[in-house]
């Protein structure tokens, strides 16, 4: 048994919500945690029956939120509740706030649904779900992460690296794997990328698949675009 | 410590003083000392060794204070249990740095030392602290602590961590002095991770590591170095039981890594001076290793005009052994 304690440590869990009973099922790697702003045990055993097994039903619903570790978490609460906090979802969705904001942040970066699922533990159905919610706009994360926001995002992060005149090589470029393979003589001076292409490179030398190989050149990228004022050294020999 | 100088020994008093003005503090010190400091804006974590002006110098009388007072605005602190620990990244500022002391001997240490070379953003945000310790004398009976200012209670399984977000005007630069190098001897690979070795490849073929070490009459002073696509990571070597075959680390080693032992350094503080190639005036955090203060006795001498805790263990993002780290805040 799961200390309640530390779930709601690890939640973030801020009165008046609490937990009435956290589940880590034998040999399975489920954790299922009912949560409340109810206090402690009225009532509870017949919210836990109700609970238990459909998705969602009047007034109950279960969303699957950021897993702990290798075991996936499913939170149930009424749908009574305020749910405006990150481990609760909308009504009919799959996931809690908190997971379908990373899932929406990995379709910005252009992530494959089987990616996702495989990065994140989720199944793909709900994948599925979350797109089609985005698609028809049933689901609200706030104009931060709406799809629009986000492609308005990128465009506006190109742009301005087209003003800036950014001399990071774009994703397609060869030059990303002839660093990666060590096959240009890259002279680096700076600590956070020296560790970074050594992890890096030891990640894409064991990658079996295209698309993890892709991740770890985008990882890579990505440290670029953020340092790039001060990687102008380490930029010129490979933009040379 | 006057008001001019951001870093520096200081007598339990001044400390105090520090913290009632609202200073925000990087503290190392005795236990007995940093309970008696009142709750405020700090981190610490016990240590008696130090580098300070006068050099190197192992007293329980005084504390040594690294004061972020002019970043304090965007300061949080937060600790973390070995559950936590990877949040670490998700809890740093998108633009800042965060320091972090960790007790020596912890599960948190081991945890971190093995894992966060692979925590998500872990070198994209400068990350940079130290591992607490004791007085040599008392390193089987005293276990080392950290606190965090806010609740002032001892722990010795959790880590402590400031988190700084800095103006767009300003970085974080996060960097290592490392005297040691890749000897020219044999490669030495592990084939599992971990805080200690039995077999391993050397060249290629089976032996054990502590057969290794005393056939070849190695100085185990000197660290296992591994170069990181231009950076020296030093692994130390803690002990060697041959009646069992097994080496101990001070870090882990890891399975895709390839070591070799290092170069003997003959005039370390001499060294140390011709390695720090740049001014360090923008130095605002630095720290070095016990093991470097006592290898190369460091005890009365100056290291040009570095000072900071002489600790069990240095972070520059991940565990590093027998080096000095510092950070710089730089204008963008």
């Amino acid at each position: 048994m799961l200390d309640r304690e530390l779930c709601e440590n690890i939640l973030e869990m801020e009165s008046p919500w609490n937990i009435l009973k956290v589940d880590k099922r034998a040999n399975q790697k489920r954790i299922d945690i009912w949560v409340s702003t109810t206090s402690a045990r009225r009532g509870v055993g017949q919210w836990f029956r109700r609970s238990l097994s459909p998705r969602m039903n009047n007034d109950v619903a279960i969303w699957q939120h950021l897993s702990f570790g290798e075991c996936r978490v499913y939170i149930h609460a009424s749908l009574s509740e305020d749910r405006s906090v990150a481990w609760l979802g909308e009504k009919g969705m799959p996931f809690s706030r908190s997971l379908s904001r990373r899932v929406v942040e990995l379709f910005s970066e252009r992530l494959s649904y089987r990616a996702i699922c495989s990065l994140l533990d989720v199944d793909l159905d709900d994948i599925w779900a979350i797109k089609h919610a985005l698609d028809n706009g049933d689901l609200q994360l706030g104009d931060s992460l709406s799809p629009t926001h986000l492609e308005r995002k990128a465009n506006l992060k190109e742009q301005t690296h087209t003003q800036k005149s950014s001399r990071v090589p774009a994703i397609e470029d060869t030059i990303w794997i002839q660093v990666i393979n060590n096959s240009i003589d890259l002279n680096v001076r700076q600590l956070g990328l020296k560790l970074l292409l050594n992890r890096v490179r030891t990640q894409f030398h064991h990658a079996n698949d295209d698309e993890t190989k892709m991740l770890r050149v985008n990882e890579l990228r990505k440290y670029f675009v953020k340092h790039e004022h001060f990687l102008q050294y380490e930029l010129k020999q490979m933009t040379h | 410590m006057d008001a001019t100088i951001t870093s520096g020994l200081v007598s339990l008093q001044t400390a105090v003083d520090l913290i009632n003005r609202g200073h925000c503090l990087v503290i190392a010190g005795d236990e007995w000392l940093l309970t008696q400091l009142p709750p405020g804006q700090w981190i610490a974590g016990s240590i008696p060794y130090f580098m300070g002006n006068e050099g190197g110098v192992m007293t329980k009388d005084k504390l040594f204070v690294h004061d972020f007072s002019v970043w304090a605005d965007g300061c949080t602190i937060k600790s973390y249990m070995v559950e936590q620990l990877d949040r670490v990244t998700n809890d740093a500022a998108e633009h800042g740095f965060s320091i972090i002391i960790m007790p020596g001997g912890s599960e948190v240490l081991s945890s971190y030392a093995r894992n966060a070379p692979n925590y998500d953003d872990i070198f994209s945000k400068p990350i940079v602290g130290w591992v607490s310790g004791s007085h040599l004398q008392d390193v089987d009976r005293v276990s080392p602590i950290v606190i965090d200012g806010k609740y002032r209670e001892a722990r010795n399984n959790q880590a402590v961590v400031m988190h700084f977000s800095l103006p767009h005007n300003k970085i974080a630069l996060l960097d290592i002095v490392n005297l040691f190098e890749q000897g020219e001897g044999a490669e030495i690979r592990f084939p599992v991770s971990g805080f200690s070795a039995g077999e391993c490849l050397i060249d290629g073929k089976r032996q054990h590591f502590s057969d290794f070490l005393s056939k070849n009459k190695i100085d185990t002073r000197l660290p296992l170095v591994a170069d990181y696509c231009g950076a020296m990571v030093n692994v130390s070597i803690k002990s060697v039981d041959d009646t069992m075959g097994n080496v101990h680390f001070y870090a882990p080693v890891f399975n895709d890594i390839a070591y070799r032992m290092a170069l003997p350094v003959n005039d370390y503080v001499g060294a140390f001076e011709d390695g720090i190639s740049t001014s360090n005036e923008r130095w605002v955090f630095s720290c070095n290793c016990i093991l470097n203060y006592l290898f190369m006795e460091l005890e009365g001498k100056q290291t040009g005009n570095i000072t900071g805790p002489i600790t069990f263990g240095e972070i520059a993002y991940q565990l590093l052994n027998q080096t000095l780290v510092y950070l710089s805040i730089e204008d963008y």
